[in-house]
């Protein structure tokens, strides 16, 4: 349930959160204190109300330490590349130090991510002033953009009698391309052997599009003055762009994205020309790694029922 | 590996600290049998393996089960054999060493020992008991840290407790001290709950004969015998002397009563059955204490009448030795209502010869502790005056350093008395009772002994007072012409002045005649002798030991806001103020630390906010060195002191190495470099451009 806007604070809900809990351990200690004090009372004994207060200080202390143990500490998210839906992708964190050293932090995604519980990373011996950048294991959920939960820093330092977690807000966004069909046996084969055997004899030069890589530039054609060519190659320049459109392939909007991602891959890995034609957008064309990466994103942020799909609506 | 036997170095301390409150209950026996798994343990230690396989592990229970069960042979349910059981299954627990299960097993032997700690301090409260206790909990959080792989856990839980101990210092001399047992509350405000005193054999003070230093009962619970509820005046509790079983004769072994006990019709007709028939005789001071009294059932004829009964409760009469007595036993618990005169006098104290020569006799048997007769004979010697004897008699016990010891068991035998006067010099109330009462005989005085119970433990801000059975006591009465019999008790005279109540050392029961109080009498016994005592060990009982409600008052009377709040403000005025007085000691620690560890960056910080502050701005990812150059272009004064800090400031920030960037340590390299950082920085707080700026 969503708070009403007035609970919400002037910029939405707040950037960072900080919880301590006992752990178990610490509810037990608390217990062990709460009875040895029934004694003392019971008792009129001074040893135990002496042990109960000692043990009970000493808890507080604890707390607070641990309480303490996560003050002035930063997390940046840094990067997180983009990833295919069901794949874990990583993600880039710093973490700063601030005014004092950091032991036993466990650093990881705030609870709420949704998919499988990303492991929490140790932090360790990090001196006061230091950073560190750290990778986290980030699931990817469905395709298109996913920002991040927030990140999550606990500790239970330095006796385990208490929790402290800060939780922090982490303006970070990555795409998640659609999960790419599984390849099936016969057209992986075609694949595999079409990139054996193209791909080695120069055939030509043709005007240089953008994505195209740097290596087949024809440097020399540059250096005279010319427009940009690049170098083509047996298998590719001869052959006929695929065409990957939505008609090409069957299914619901989600396993149509599914099989073209699958496609594009393989045709893009066999270095193909390539067109991806999506409804209500316009065509990209390849190969190359940069108009792979464009294609990847129209198929990520494809919005279903965009244009003419025609497919059943999802 | 090494860590997780620190770890369970540590944890083998723990427990064994844990054990220190409880050695002096526990008996020497019993040491042996725990160096069973001690050095089964330390052999394990030295293999660098777990100690024991499976199969061992299980004989070594069963010895370690067999041996407890021999030692405590017929007491298994008593403090001492409980304690025992507990610390032996510790150590066997902590023996097998499960390292799947090692946290919770580690966490289950933490909390164990605490509770083994806790039930030794029960029984034995002294300053060992509180320095092994605050050991443990170092001991304890050591472990702790171990288990949580802190590379040096002792310093880290010397460092924990001492941050700890003012806070622990403050709630325990603050927190409000509820007179206990919580389950005596609901009697102590006048609750229908039935008095539930454990049954076995009374024991002192609820039965017709005394064995001198018998076994005391030695179990965890402690009944409630008698609850009083007083109209009107509370008397402080010392003062409350329940009088039960008189004792008047001694038979070389044991007390008995006297001789016409056992014959009810010839005790009520020498008794008086008519309150008005003995208030004449006797002259009580101020009108007589109104209080009601319930009695635990059991099973004879005692009412326990506060000394000295002013009025007779229907079905009762008084005998001849004061005894205020039921006419039917009491089977079921009972209750009445009762006055008593805590100070009186008998207008014409009669003593019969057969009564006299009872209060004198001495079984004439060698074996009746001579070496005590004769040193009665000669504290008589040259002093006609009985009160002069009297008070040599008491004084003896005051001078001669001799120790209350509530829990100490005499050995039956011959000349018993003699051992422990001359000898053992350490005792319960009852020795030192029939020693006194003994000594006065042998010096001529006329004395018998008298059971009951003294004091209660006062409820609170209610009029109720609750006695259990450890209030049992035993004093004497001497007979001294012209007053009667006259209280005395010896138990007062031996305890030394850390023992007694702050607010009792002005009222010295030893002695405390009824009526005018022989001064003779009062003044050896008295607490005012000032006796040779440690001042440590004096302040030590006083504010930790026997630190009680009573002190807790008269330390809150010298704060102001504290002084007339109700205690439920106090608690919260605790509960609240104290964490608010710890953070904030605690701020302030941590900003001192922090400007002693980060000089270069507050420094750096104040520099660039000065320099703006005169219109030199500088951004965030600005280069320090660009700082520079543009100072150097500046014509205005400033510039030229302004530009050496910079410069220190570079040199240090891009120096190699930068040991003010390591967590800070020992190291000399770093102390120089938090000194230098420490020099720049006043520098820094020196330099003020817009002074420049304002001479200009």
């Amino acid at each position: 349930m969503r708070r009403p806007r007035w609970l919400q604070g002037p910029q939405g809900p707040r950037p960072s959160r900080r919880h301590l809990r006992p752990t178990p351990a610490g509810a037990c200690l608390l217990l062990l204190v709460g009875v040895l004090l029934l004694m003392a009372i019971n008792e009129a004994n001074n040893l135990l109300y002496a042990l109960a207060f000692l043990l009970l200080s000493v808890l507080g202390m604890a707390t607070l330490q641990t309480a303490l143990a996560l003050r002035g500490l930063r997390l940046t998210a840094l990067e997180a590349p983009p990833v295919h839906a069901g794949d874990t992708g990583l993600l880039s964190i710093r973490v700063d130090a601030g005014p004092r050293a950091r032991h036993g932090l466990r650093l990881s995604l705030a609870a709420q991510a949704p998919g499988p519980v990303a492991a929490a990373q140790p932090v360790d011996d990090l001196p006061a002033g230091g950073s560190v950048v750290l990778s986290l294991r980030w699931p990817a959920g469905t395709r298109g953009w996913q920002s991040l939960p927030g990140l999550q820093v606990e500790t239970t330092q330095p006796l385990g009698l208490a929790r402290a977690r800060l939780r922090q807000a982490a303006p970070l966004q990555r795409l998640v391309w659609p999960r790419p069909a599984d390849a099936g046996p016969q057209r992986a084969a075609a694949a595999r052997a079409r990139q054996a055997a193209g791909g080695q004899d120069f055939s030509g030069l043709s005007s240089w599009q953008a994505g195209d890589s740097p290596r087949r530039l024809h440097w020399r054609a540059w250096a005279r003055g010319g427009p940009p060519m690049v170098k083509r190659f047996d298998g590719e320049a001869g052959a006929e762009a695929v065409r990957l459109d939505w008609q090409s392939v069957g299914g619901d909007a989600e396993q149509r994205l599914s099989l073209l991602t699958r496609r594009l891959l393989d045709i893009d890995a066999a270095r193909q020309p390539w067109l991806l034609q999506l409804p209500g957008s316009t065509p990209v064309q390849g190969p190359g790694s940069a108009a792979r990466l464009r294609a990847l994103a129209r198929l990520a942020l494809h919005r279903p029922g965009a244009g003419r799909d025609g497919a059943e609506p999802t | 590996m090494n860590e997780r036997h620190a770890l369970h170095r540590w944890l083998g301390l723990t427990l064994l600290l844990a054990l220190g409150p409880a050695a002096a209950v526990l008996p020497a026996r019993f040491a042996l049998l725990l160096a069973l798994p001690l050095l089964a343990a330390v052999h394990g230690l030295r293999r660098q393996a777990a100690p024991l396989g499976r199969r061992a592990h299980l004989l070594l229970s069963l010895v370690c089960l067999a041996g407890w069960a021999w030692i405590f042979q017929g007491r298994w349910r008593s403090a001492a054999a409980v304690i025992g059981f507990l610390a032996l299954v510790l150590a066997l627990k902590w023996l097998e060493r499960a390292p799947q299960r090692l946290q919770r097993d580690t966490l289950i032997l933490l909390l164990g020992a605490c509770v083994l700690g806790a039930l030794g301090a029960v029984h034995h409260v002294a300053a060992v008991g509180l320095a092994a206790l605050g050991l443990m909990v170092c001991a304890l959080v050591a472990t702790l840290a171990a288990l949580h792989g802190a590379a040096r856990p002792g310093r880290m839980a010397l460092r924990l407790v001492a941050g700890a101990l003012p806070l622990a210092a403050l709630l325990f001399l603050l927190m409000p001290r509820v007179p206990g047992p919580l389950w005596d509350i609901g009697l102590g405000v006048g609750l229908p709950l039935g008095l539930n005193v454990p049954r076995g054999s009374a024991g002192l003070g609820g039965e017709a004969r005394l064995q001198p230093g018998g076994p005391r009962s030695q179990r965890l619970e402690d009944g409630t015998v008698l609850v009083a509820r007083f109209d009107g005046y509370r008397p402080p509790a010392s003062q409350l002397y329940w009088r039960g079983p008189v004792l008047a004769r001694f038979d070389g072994r044991q007390w008995l009563p006297a001789a016409w006990w056992g014959e009810r019709g010839r005790q009520m007709a020498a008794g008086h059955r008519r309150a008005a028939a003995w208030r004449a005789s006797v002259d009580g001071r101020g009108s007589p204490l109104r209080y009601h009294l319930r009695v635990a059932a059991h099973g004879q004829h005692w009412l326990y009448g506060l000394d000295l009964p002013a009025s007779l409760p229907a079905e009762s009469y008084l005998s001849r030795d004061w005894q205020l007595l039921s006419m039917t036993p009491l089977r079921e618990e009972s209750s009445y209502t009762g006055q008593a005169w805590l100070d009186w006098r008998e207008r014409e104290p009669r003593l019969s010869d057969a009564d006299r020569e009872e209060a004198l006799d001495w079984p004439a048997d060698p074996q009746n502790n001579p070496r005590l007769r004769a040193l009665g004979r000669q504290l008589a010697a040259g002093a006609a005056d009985e009160r002069v004897r009297l008070a040599r008699v008491l004084a003896h016990f005051d001078r001669a350093h001799y120790r209350l010891d509530g829990k100490a068991v005499a050995h039956p035998g011959p000349a018993l008395y003699d051992r422990f006067v001359f000898d053992d010099r350490a005792g319960s109330a009852d020795q030192y009772a029939g020693a006194f009462v003994l000594l006065a005989r042998a010096a001529g005085l006329p004395a018998r002994l008298v059971t009951g119970y003294r004091g209660g433990r006062l409820m609170g801000a209610t009029d109720y007072v609750l006695v259990k059975q450890s209030h049992a006591h035993a004093w004497a009465e001497v007979w001294l012409s012209g007053h009667g019999w006259t209280r005395a008790d010896p138990a007062d005279a031996v305890s030394a002045p850390r023992e007694r109540t702050p607010a009792g050392s002005a009222e010295p029961t030893a002695g405390r005649a009824p009526a005018a109080p022989p001064p003779a009498a009062r003044t050896p016994a008295g607490p005012d002798t000032p006796a040779a005592h440690d001042p440590w060990r004096d302040a030590l009982d006083r504010w930790v030991l026997h630190y009680d409600a009573e002190r807790r008052d008269h330390m809150l009377q010298a704060i102001g806001p504290l002084r007339s709040a109700a205690p439920l403000h106090q608690g919260l005025l605790l509960l609240v103020g104290l964490p608010a007085l710890a953070l904030a000691a605690h701020a302030a620690w941590r900003r001192r630390q922090q400007a002693r560890q980060a000089p270069w960056r507050r420094g750096w910080q104040l520099l660039v906010r000065r320099l703006a502050a005169v219109g030199l701005h500088t951004e965030p990812g600005d280069c320090p060195s660009r700082l520079l150059e543009r100072l150097q272009g500046r014509p205005e004064p400033w510039a030229g002191v302004a530009a050496p800090l910079v410069r220190t400031w570079i040199d240090w920030h891009y120096g190699e190495p930068a040991p003010m960037r390591l967590a800070p340590g020992a190291t000399p390299a770093t102390a120089r470099a938090i000194a230098a950082g420490r020099d720049w920085l006043r520098q820094v707080q020196r330099f003020r451009p817009q002074a420049f700026r304002s001479v200009r």
